[in-house]
């Protein structure tokens, strides 16, 4: 038993890392800077919400420079999209594919408001997050060595440059709102501080009730070899037990846990 | 393509007048969630005998069983909010029939869930009038219930954007729930060899 169970444990873990290996082999093996790498996947990141967001404008408002702005919005993160795919391709840098638990809450935000609400929180939250990456390209664009990340940094400043303007445009930006303390923030858990603590939590959770049952059992062994010195038989438990007994094997043998019978069986 | 995606990935039920219930439908959801972990965690000590000391076994089977009630009835009343939203409210058919028009997967699980889930509990009252092992295998899909609604959990908290704030509580009430479920079925000469279970007497 000991063996098969190594075996199955050897085997889960084989599959693990050649499922891991897969999936970083998929993106290219040359080396690309942290922050280079941050860019692509920041750009990817608001492609994957700002489209949806675009066409939200487009179907939600009735604002005809809200939807224009939403139009534009989706035609230059498709390019850019398209630009991040291309140029992260060659690079071990892998990118995600889906928007961040930020990104979705803002798209919910946005898909449940309705007339000047939806405008408002449309325009308010492209801007905040606009804002929030412009930062990042102008220290990719002053820093980086790679030629290629230089041009798309600079198309990529030109595109954020130009969509907080348009965003702007449509009069329903709250300068005074884009200042305060709002859960505003781009954490895309690009650090993987929540996958380190999945990964510890579980097999702590999982230690921690195997050791709570250990505890248990013990204190059950403990009382019953008390109440055996002491002449009782330890067996007072309710009727249950005996009729789960009688239905469960008919032998005539008793067994004080569920489990016991299952290998009786 | 972005139409699909706003519209699995995003919620979009009900409107800024549905707030309230919006708020009853998460709340209760959640309950139901850790009470429908702690049912399980429950039913299991109790079978085996892990919980004995904290009490005779039909104090423990009582306990397992307003835990059981508890679930399902803040299960229902998440369902039932849908109901009666303002904007896009749900019709009785499309919160009872898992496959029916307009039910996204994430629903169809979920009505899969709590159906099976009622059925478990009216079965439990027929203990009496049915062979042990036919009840205990009708009692044994509540782990099939509880896989179809942990599912529905996960991907209803990513649509609302509260994966984020949710996974670690209910990720810490699922390890407990599914190794118990585990070491259930775990053959009992491997749980003596580890400690976990008295040898028979």
């Amino acid at each position: 038993m000991k063996r098969s169970l190594a075996s199955l444990v050897l085997l889960l873990t084989t599959l693990l890392l050649a499922g891991q290996s897969v999936a970083h082999a998929q993106p290219g093996s040359k080396p690309l800077t942290e922050i280079d790498c941050e860019l692509l996947v920041k750009v990817k990141l608001a492609g994957l919400w700002e489209m949806p967001a675009g066409e939200m404008a487009q179907s939600r408002s009735e604002d005809p420079k809200v939807q224009e702005v939403g139009r534009t919005l989706k035609t230059d993160h498709a390019m850019l999209d398209t630009a991040v795919n291309e140029l992260a391709a060659p690079y071990a840098c892998p990118l995600p594919g889906e928007p961040n638990d930020a990104q979705k809450s803002w798209l919910t935000e946005m898909a449940t408001s309705t007339g000047a609400q939806f405008d408002s929180v449309w325009a308010m939250r492209l801007r905040a997050a606009h804002g929030m990456i412009f930062p990042v390209i102008a220290k990719v664009r002053a820093a980086t060595t790679d030629a290629e990340i230089r041009k798309f940094a600079t198309t990529a400043n030109t595109v954020v440059m130009k969509h907080m303007t348009i965003l702007e445009s449509t009069n329903n930006v709250d300068y005074a709102q884009l200042a305060a303390a709002t859960p505003l923030t781009l954490s895309s858990d690009s650090e993987g501080t929540d996958m380190v603590v999945a990964v510890t939590l579980v097999p702590l959770m999982v230690a921690l009730t195997v050791f709570l049952l250990w505890l248990a059992s013990s204190r059950n062994r403990r009382r019953k070899q008390m109440s055996v010195v002491s002449g009782r038989d330890g067996d007072e438990d309710d009727e249950d037990d005996r009729r789960d007994d009688r239905r469960g094997r008919g032998n005539g043998k008793r067994s004080r846990l569920f489990v016991d019978k299952e290998l009786a069986r | 393509m972005t139409r699909t995606v706003t519209d699995v990935v995003v919620l979009a039920v009900g409107g800024p007048s549905d707030d309230g219930l919006r708020g009853v439908a998460a709340v209760s959801a959640r309950a139901a969630y850790a009470l429908m972990c702690l049912t399980i965690c429950w039913g299991i000590l109790t079978k085996t005998g892990w919980a004995r000391r904290f009490g005779e076994r039909k104090t423990l089977r009582a306990g397992h069983m307003v835990l059981a009630t508890l679930t399902i009835t803040f299960g229902v009343v998440h369902a039932m909010g849908f109901l009666f939203l303002a904007e896009g409210k749900f019709t009785f058919a499309q919160i009872s029939i898992p496959f029916g028009d307009g039910v996204f997967f994430r629903y169809a699980i979920a009505i899969l869930g709590l159906e099976l889930m009622i059925a478990i509990f009216i079965t439990a009252g027929l203990y009496r009038w049915t062979s042990y092992r036919r009840w205990q295998w009708v009692h044994r899909i509540a782990y099939a219930a509880l896989g179809l609604l942990v599912v529905h959990s996960i991907l209803g908290a990513m649509a609302n954007g509260h994966l984020a704030v949710l996974w670690l509580a209910g990720l810490t009430l699922l390890i407990p729930t599914v190794t118990l479920s585990v070491l259930r079925f775990v053959p009992t000469r491997m749980l003596v060899q580890i400690g976990l279970v008295e040898e028979q007497v």
